[in-house]
């Protein structure tokens, strides 16, 4: 059964465009990432689910239900986590997360406890007075704080330690487990790999492409930086595509089976190297260049 | 809940702005007694200030140093600070979600609009007829001790409270109409004195017609002082409330709710 069904949205901003023609499902119980650039339109489709921002054309289900007409019902089984988290600033984080409990008809004093405990957030503390990783923390209480079943994250690490991104990411896998589907947008391709099944790349408001996981491990893609002798990197050239080439060092975009670079590397006599994820652009304009050059 | 979160919210500031009023009032009421007593020395001083200002500033000679004249020209000063408080009131809670960038907060739950819309306001009217209700109860201690003849001052009254609601709702259109909400008071104080300034230049000079625009001309107590109460200016500026009150609920309701 489809949680979530997009058809067709657009949403312009007056003239500037927001999203266009954007479609994708999601199936109960998986972990979606969506993933673009800033300002490809990941927010709005995220706030046209939850009916903050009225759509120009298309449809939106959420659980067999319009997203707009049907707002107020839907966002009792809805959690969202906001790109940017900002409350009110006054407000104690216990009363805010008491606010946010009142509109809903249970008694989540337990769950408020259990998340804050996991989020090591303290109640008392002014809402002011957070950092910003802290406010992202309490973000993700308060939109997990009514047992949402389904999770729209907008950007939700950034702001976070590593350490608590893992620990949200464990809790994240903990409510997959407990059948919750998950919607998570990101700009970076390694997080949403991390945790996602399928994944959308979105790009100037349309979306690029639906990939599941293991589609795109197949395109895996990184930027290899190589300082060695010239007469060893000459014979690496057919590597990838060369961004940077300086006599002494090179940097490709490879893609492929990482196994097959390392055998390539290994034995060479290299000053230095390094392996790492491109640009969210890069890796865009890697996988999408021959395609617009075919059509 | 969010009525009694919006009360928790605001009561602090809504009792700072009674109190301030009832300070005002009180300490100019308490010198009344004086100035009545040295009318002819203050009569003599106020004769040399140029007759525009004067009208400018709403003080007519012949009524000024009666009971009701004196409130009369008081009440034009209790006036602004009524129409000042009472837009701040309504651009602070409707637009509160604005000023705290906390749109995906309060928007995303499962609330109707219209219910959060709807509450807000009724913590502004609460608002407005407390700070009314004080003020004419301060009128009765005053009247009741100093043998006040009250005729008239009821009516004066009733206007300070349709203009503050007036302005609450005045506020809470500009909380919808306006993007961005980053200075509260510097866009109330703004908007209520340049209200109030285009009412004294339609007083003063020929542009008369600049009083229209202004909610204070329609509430002016000395006007009412000497044209007498009228029902259509009250009427109007009701009308005007609820045509305003109308146009910021289909805002507030219909458009996206973006985080600027």
């Amino acid at each position: 059964m489809s949680v979530l069904e997009i058809k067709g949205l657009k949403k312009y901003y007056g003239k500037q465009r927001g999203v266009e023609n954007v479609s994708f499902s999601l199936n109960e119980g998986e972990i979606f990432g969506f993933i673009g650039p800033n300002g490809a339109g990941k927010t709005t489709t995220l706030r046209c689910i939850l009916g903050l921002i009225f759509p120009d054309a298309g449809e939106i289900k959420v659980f067999g239900k319009d997203a707009i007409k049907d707002r107020v019902e839907l966002a009792k089984d809805i959690g969202y986590l906001p790109g940017e988290v900002f409350f009110y600033e006054k407000m104690t984080v216990g009363a805010l997360l008491d606010y946010a409990a009142s509109f809903f008809d249970q008694d989540l004093s337990r769950r408020k406890k259990e998340l804050c405990e996991w989020m090591e957030l303290d109640l008392k503390k002014r809402i002011a007075e957070l950092s910003l990783g802290n406010k992202k923390k309490l973000g993700i209480v308060q939109g997990l704080l009514h047992r949402p079943k389904l999770l729209l994250l907008d950007e939700p690490t950034s702001g976070l330690d590593p350490l608590m991104q893992r620990r949200f990411f464990n809790l994240l896998r903990e409510e997959q487990k407990n059948g919750v589907t998950i919607l998570f947008s990101s700009h970076i391709l390694s997080e949403v790999r991390k945790l996602s099944e399928r994944i959308a790349i979105i790009r100037t408001g349309e979306i690029v492409d639906i990939k599941s996981l293991a589609e795109l491990e197949e395109q895996n893609v990184k930027r290899v930086h190589l300082q060695a002798d010239e007469k060893i990197l000459i014979g690496l050239d057919d590597l990838g595509e060369i961004e940077l080439s300086s006599p002494g060092q090179r940097s490709y975009l490879y893609q492929g089976d990482i196994n097959y670079l390392i055998d390539r590397l290994s034995g060479l006599h290299l000053r230095n190297v390094s392996i790492e994820e491109p640009d969210l652009e890069e890796v865009f304009m890697h996988y999408y260049e021959g395609a617009t050059d075919d059509l | 809940m969010i009525f009694r979160m919006e009360l928790r919210f605001s009561w602090k500031s809504y009792l700072t702005w009674i109190f301030s009023i009832l300070i005002f009032l009180g300490l100019f009421m308490a010198v009344y007694p004086a100035f009545e007593k040295e009318s002819e020395t203050f009569r003599a001083v106020v004769e040399n200030i140029p007759a525009a200002l004067l009208q400018g500033f709403g003080v007519d000679l012949n009524t000024i140093f009666s009971p009701l004249g004196f409130l009369s020209y008081l009440y034009g000063i209790i006036q602004l600070l009524l129409g000042l408080s009472g837009f701040l009131f309504g651009l602070r809670l409707i637009g509160r979600e604005k000023i705290y960038r906390s749109m995906s907060f309060l928007f995303a739950k499962p609330v109707a609009w219209t219910k959060i819309f709807l509450e807000k306001m009724a913590v502004g009217l609460i608002a407005v007829l407390a700070t009314n209700s004080s003020i004419y109860l301060l009128w009765l201690l005053f009247r009741q001790m100093m043998k006040l003849d009250g005729a008239g001052i009821e009516q004066m009254l009733a206007t300070g409270l349709i203009l503050q609601l007036f302005m609450l709702i005045l506020g809470s259109f500009f909380a919808v109409v306006v993007k961005r909400l980053e200075n509260p008071i510097g866009l109330a104080s703004g908007v209520t004195m340049s209200l109030y300034i285009i009412h004294i230049i339609g007083r003063v000079t020929e542009l008369k017609f600049l009083h229209q625009f202004s909610p204070f001309y329609y509430v002016d107590p000395v006007r009412q002082l000497s044209e007498g109460w009228s029902i259509r200016d009250n009427a109007i500026l009701f009308g005007g409330a609820l045509l305003l009150l109308g146009i910021a609920f289909v805002g507030y309701v219909k458009r996206d709710k973006e985080e600027i």
